[in-house]
């Protein structure tokens, strides 16, 4: 392997995406990559999200599954906050937010902790309901929209 | 759902609601679907969580039973149907508390499984295992009409 193909190797991560989104040229060097090598695969960016999106999103859904598929049945809200699959999707910081928010629409799952984890924020008073807090977290992402 | 509570295999069963994340077991064990039961009490601000004030604050079978107890139920020795009386079956894991079921009028029992659906099962043994434990305590009270919230 010359010193060229090994720089442009680096340059992707697990999944293939190039971690710069205006770039329009991929190269996919598999192992031994003297063997084999797949050039200029080119992606029509106005078809396609922009990759970094797509990573975030397809992050968050991953994390979302596994967070569903080990802790749904329990019930022990400490369990479901304490899971790991759900501190990662808090570690993901301010990205999560629209995915959490999208979430809200049509609740399934308990965001409230992930919410004021990641926002630093209470909006919602003590005592109220869970559908009252989902109101109150809606008008939060509504009065924060940029 | 059999593969986690493999009993159900062995008895008839079914689901008998949405998934919901409003209530937890703890919660419609006593008729409640707006609420969601934790002791835990750093979550005790966030919303829809109860615990009443009165009872100690842990995942444990005394915390719980402390619960039911100020909801009218006493021990009683077994899941068996007694008219006139509705039951409570608490199962316990090496965490503590992990689930409530509750008995129904013809004698088969109801559960909310986490998040997801309420079912019903024919046993309150057929969730006994590694999800949820065994059952550690049956308490009943007289029957009384489920508490309903608008």
């Amino acid at each position: 392997m010359n010193g060229a193909h090994a720089a442009q190797s680096i340059r992707f991560d697990s999944t293939g995406f190039d971690r710069k989104p205006p770039k329009r040229k991929y190269v996919m060097t598999r192992r031994p990559a003297d063997v084999i090598s797949i050039r200029s695969f080119t992606l029509v960016s106005s078809l396609m999200p922009s990759p970094m999106i797509d990573q975030t999103e397809l992050r968050f859904t991953t994390l979302l599954a596994r967070w569903r598929r080990e802790t749904s049945h329990l019930s022990s809200m400490s369990k479901r906050v304490f899971n790991l699959a759900h501190l990662e999707i808090i570690g993901m910081g301010t990205s999560a937010l629209p995915f959490i928010f999208r979430e809200l629409e049509n609740p399934r799952d308990y965001w409230f902790v992930a919410l004021s984890a990641i926002t630093g924020e209470q909006p919602v008073p003590p005592g109220m309901s869970f559908d009252e807090g989902v109101k109150v977290w809606r008008q939060w992402a509504t009065d924060h929209a940029s | 759902m059999i593969g986690l509570f493999p009993g159900l295999q062995s008895v008839r069963w079914q689901l008998t609601s949405d998934e919901d994340p409003r209530y937890n077991c703890h919660a419609y064990a006593l008729g409640e679907t707006q609420i969601f039961i934790d002791p835990n009490p750093e979550l005790a601000a966030y919303p829809g969580i109860y615990w009443p004030r009165r009872v100690q604050r842990a995942p444990t079978l005394e915390a719980f039973t402390d619960l039911y107890g100020a909801e009218g139920y006493v021990e009683c020795v077994d899941g068996s149907l007694e008219p006139g009386f509705e039951k409570l079956a608490i199962y316990v894991s090496t965490d503590g508390v992990e689930h409530t079921a509750r008995q129904m009028l013809n004698g088969s029992w109801s559960s909310k499984i986490g998040y997801d659906e309420d079912i019903m099962h024919e046993t309150p043994a057929a969730l006994e295992g590694t999800t949820y434990g065994r059952v550690a305590r049956y308490m009943k009270r007289r029957r009384r009409p489920l508490k309903t919230r608008s």
